[in-house]
């Protein structure tokens, strides 16, 4: 009789196990999520633990005070997701109530506080502020410009040997106050190299602050709940006692 | 297979928190004085098993333990096994306060219908109960899981797509808690055996 219940187990075993083949997904008791400001958008990486990633979970961004929901997306392979700051939510300086849900039961979420990405908009100002938005459109638009004030005045001497108006074209430059743009305007090549540099110099950073986030449960805190657990017997047991 | 924080609706929550309740009430009028410590220690088991991962193929899952409470505890695992997930909760941030009644429910409710389902076999002696003990641990964890998959399915995710996810990554959990425990009971039976008959025996 056991024998044929031990068959029978053993056969409803295999069929669970072809039905469930393939299903690989990296399980745990908690869902980390750690979001920054990276220039004007916010990055977020999502993660079980260091070497498991949140695939395809859901991230949602609302405003913290109303809970009108901005937008959401899913995350990458990698556990990531980028998106622009809504310029709803900066117009209104709203803090960003960013949720994760990773499937079965795990789920996260964060604050972004309005403060830290609205500085992060003013040191970046400088770059944006002059011309339009962009930095790339603003560079081809300011050479030009340079060049249509300085090409006028050797016209007159046709198409101009690049040596010729070198003698009339070296005081143009200061007329046409280049030096001035220079200090205000970094060169954006430059300016875009310096913020991979930075980006490189931080990944360790960022990388460390996001593991801080995830603190594995310490000596302290387990002996502690056995220390409690045993702390609870014995208040349970003087109660017994009492009655008993 | 703690269900976090912000994932459950306020009727699940709610009906989680009563069902708790009702659980933890019994199985404080079943505890009697003898067996205070043996809850105890079970209950410090409970709460250091959810730390110990099994990796086994490309998934890592922790061990819960609670076929092992329900198989020496029976209704006793019930207020063993709230008290554990309450400390994981708050020292550890497993899970959350306002769903610790449903995780308990998903996590002691199995435990408790194990420990009836197999007691016949639990009662014996020699293999029969090793085997039953194994039943304990193998189908609590099942049940657990399948229990978190119907608490899911009220929430935005299926009961199929959860639960299918649920017990795949919990096989081989079930697996070794099935070995865990039947090795502990058997262990109990030779050592101690009036821990077992305790309840098993009532």
């Amino acid at each position: 009789m056991t024998h044929t219940a031990w068959n029978r187990l053993r056969v409803f075993l295999l069929t669970v196990v072809v039905a469930l083949a393939g299903v690989s997904e990296a399980f745990a008791h908690r869902v980390n999520l750690f979001a920054y400001v990276d220039g004007g958008r916010i990055v977020t990486e999502s993660w079980f633990s260091k070497s498991s990633r949140v695939r395809q979970g859901l991230i949602e961004v609302f405003d913290a005070a109303t809970g009108e929901k901005f937008l959401s997306g899913t995350t990458d392979d990698q556990g990531n997701f980028a998106f622009d700051i809504p310029p709803a939510a900066r117009q209104r300086k709203a803090d960003l109530r960013i949720t994760l849900k990773a499937g079965e039961g795990h789920a996260n979420e964060t604050v972004v506080k309005a403060e830290e990405y609205l500085n992060a908009q003013v040191s970046d100002a400088p770059v944006s502020d002059a011309p339009a938005p962009p930095t790339p459109g603003a560079a081809p638009a300011a050479t030009p410009a340079v060049e249509t004030v300085a090409a006028p005045p050797p016209s007159p001497e046709t198409p101009a040997a690049s040596g010729m108006p070198g003698t009339t074209g070296t005081p143009i430059p200061p007329q046409a106050a280049s030096p001035a743009p220079a200090p205000v305007q970094p060169d954006p090549a430059l300016l875009a190299a310096m913020d991979r540099m930075l980006d490189a110099k931080l990944a360790p950073v960022k990388s460390m602050l996001a593991e801080s986030l995830d603190p594995a449960p310490s000596m302290t805190e387990i002996l502690g709940g056995i220390g409690w657990i045993f702390g609870l017997m014995g208040v349970a047991a003087y109660f017994k006692s009492r009655k008993g | 297979m703690h269900i976090s924080e912000g994932v459950l609706s306020a009727p699940v929550l709610g009906v989680g928190a009563v069902l708790a309740a009702v659980g933890t009430a019994v199985g404080l009028r079943r505890l009697d004085y003898d067996r205070l410590m043996t809850v105890a220690i079970l209950s410090a088991a409970f709460f250091v098993a959810s730390l110990i991962h099994v990796p086994i193929g490309p998934s890592s899952a922790h061990l819960i333990m609670n076929g092992l409470l329900g198989a020496i505890l029976g209704w006793a695992a019930f207020p063993a096994i709230l008290t554990g997930l309450l400390l994981q909760s708050v020292l550890f941030q497993y899970g959350g306060l306002a769903v610790l009644g449903v995780n308990a429910c998903d996590m002691a409710y199995p435990a408790v219908a194990c420990f009836y389902l197999f007691r016949p076999l639990l009662r014996a002696s020699g293999k029969r109960r090793v085997v039953g003990a194994f039943c304990c641990g193998f189908f609590s964890v099942l049940f657990s899981a399948l229990l978190t998959a119907v608490a899911l399915e009220f929430s935005d995710e299926g009961f199929f797509a959860a639960a299918r996810i649920l017990v795949a990554v919990h096989l081989p959990i079930m697996v070794a808690e099935g070995l865990i425990t039947a090795m502990v009971v058997s262990y109990l039976a030779k050592t101690r055996p009036e821990l077992l008959q305790a309840t098993v025996a009532r």
